[in-house]
């Protein structure tokens, strides 16, 4: 028996096949029950599509055409448009550190650091226990011995988010320029309980107003879909910029390494 | 390599010419659309697909070597995005006839007219999207929309021989999906 016909049968079907090899195609079907069962089966999948009969892109009016290369151009324009540079994140975090310090005194001193701080963390990692910014610490309203197991369990959390920001901040599109968000969903709603329980410890206002706004962008991740396109990640990360929260997490955690110092001294 | 005219557009547009890069898309924009719709089946997919493809190639066309047609490169270029766009889709479980997107389904029978009703072309919109990506690539290329084997060979760049074969596979697949989902709806 020659060999089967199978991946003739379409052309067949259609009569898209040359005369010679239409009869070559018959001769085997004559003799063979699996390719007369293949070319029934074609037959009724063949039969049951359409055939549009144009070209998909025949389908779309002069309009979406017209449009489509200024589309394109405006992606190109609003990706480079995101892609603030360091510098630029810097200088942002360091004018608001001004607009916080209202005093010139203190917003020239503040701005001074804020500069070192930003060199310090552009730079490398700044250790856990780093020197206190000067001018910069806890508000006092607050009792130290009530202060420490909170102020742990705060240094904790905004150790953790900072990590999650960061990560979300520098994250790469994969190839089809989406993110894959599945890690920072699932840390997002574990560092979202521990806001809700860290709000019900006594913090300084300074301090309990970071976890509210954190705890907003940690609820949109959360609740973010596992793959998210550039404009969804670029929506969170503005919220980030925004409310300066990697600069400001920064400051409590030097302030909070400066109030441990302190009782370490003591 | 690329044409003469091509080349020069595309050192033109290298060095930050928006008015040659557009008129490389206004060359391409419509294979690579059609390109994009043989994988993932539906316009609002295929034009962001398409139009993303060329974005991506702005960003690339420093690493372009220029040893191939820039339309080449492009339909590779979608090609990879609208395989994983095409994943993501199914994923994410939106293998539903999309309304007011029924160009497949709603020209099922060739005349608008379906043998067996609405539900059978919702099935075999179903069915086909449910296909392996690169079976439902040739079905909708080959025999929707009637491109030949060997323009299909060259959108997917394999050989004749490949195509003939998903299209056999996608076709019978099909078929058997459909009887499936005949079944449950009886």
């Amino acid at each position: 028996m020659s060999a089967h016909v199978r991946e003739k049968l379409f052309e067949y079907l259609t009569g898209d096949t040359l005369p010679e090899e239409a009869g070559s195609v018959e001769e085997h079907l004559s003799r063979c029950a699996a390719c007369r069962e293949d070319l029934r089966m074609l037959r009724e999948a063949v039969g049951l599509l359409p055939r549009r009969g144009k070209l998909p892109s025949e389908e779309r009016d002069e309009k979406f055409w017209a449009s489509f290369p200024p589309t394109v151009e405006e992606r190109i324009a609003m990706a480079k448009r995101s892609r603030t540079s360091v510098f630029a994140a810097a200088a942002d975090q360091i004018s608001s550190f001004v607009h916080f310090n209202r005093s010139p005194l203190l917003a020239g001193s503040g701005a001074l650091a804020a500069i070192a701080l930003a060199v310090l963390l552009f730079i490398r990692p700044a250790p856990e226990t780093a020197p206190a910014v000067a001018g910069h610490s806890l508000q006092q309203g607050t009792e130290a011995g009530n202060l420490e197991p909170a102020g742990a369990q705060l240094h904790d959390y905004l150790k953790k988010s900072r990590v999650l920001l960061v990560g979300v901040s520098n994250m790469r599109t994969r190839d089809d320029n989406t993110f894959d968000l599945s890690v920072e969903r699932r840390q997002s709603r574990e560092l979202v309980h521990e806001a809700r329980d860290l709000k019900r410890q006594p913090l300084d206002p300074r301090s309990a107003k970071l976890v509210g706004d954190l705890e907003k962008i940690l609820i949109e991740l959360a609740n973010s879909d596992r793959r998210h396109d550039v404009p969804d990640v670029e929506i969170i990360r503005s919220g980030i910029r925004d409310h300066n929260l990697l600069f400001k997490i920064r400051m409590t955690e030097s302030a909070l390494a400066e109030a441990a110092y302190e009782r370490n001294r003591q | 390599m690329p044409a003469a005219d091509e080349q020069q557009l595309i050192d033109r547009a290298r060095k930050g010419s928006q008015e040659a890069f557009r008129v490389l898309v206004e060359r391409h924009m419509k294979h690579a659309y059609n390109v994009a719709f043989g994988f993932v089946g539906n316009h609002e997919d295929a034009a962001d697909v398409a139009q993303d493809a060329f974005f991506r190639a702005h960003r690339a066309l420093t690493s372009f070597r220029g040893d191939a047609e820039f339309g080449t490169w492009i339909h590779r270029i979608v090609m990879n995005l609208a395989i994983n766009r095409a994943k993501q889709n199914r994923t994410r479980g939106e293998r539903e006839v999309r309304a007011g997107d029924a160009g497949i389904a709603g020209a099922a029978g060739g005349d608008g007219e379906t043998p067996h009703g609405e539900d059978m072309s919702a099935h075999v919109e179903r069915a086909l999207h449910e296909l392996p990506t690169l079976q439902r690539a040739v079905v909708i290329l080959r025999h929707i929309d009637g491109l030949s084997t060997k323009q299909v060979s060259r959108i997917l760049q394999c050989s004749e021989g490949t195509v003939k074969t998903h299209l056999f596979r996608g076709l019978k697949k099909l078929r058997t999906k459909l009887d499936y989902l005949q079944e449950d709806v009886a």
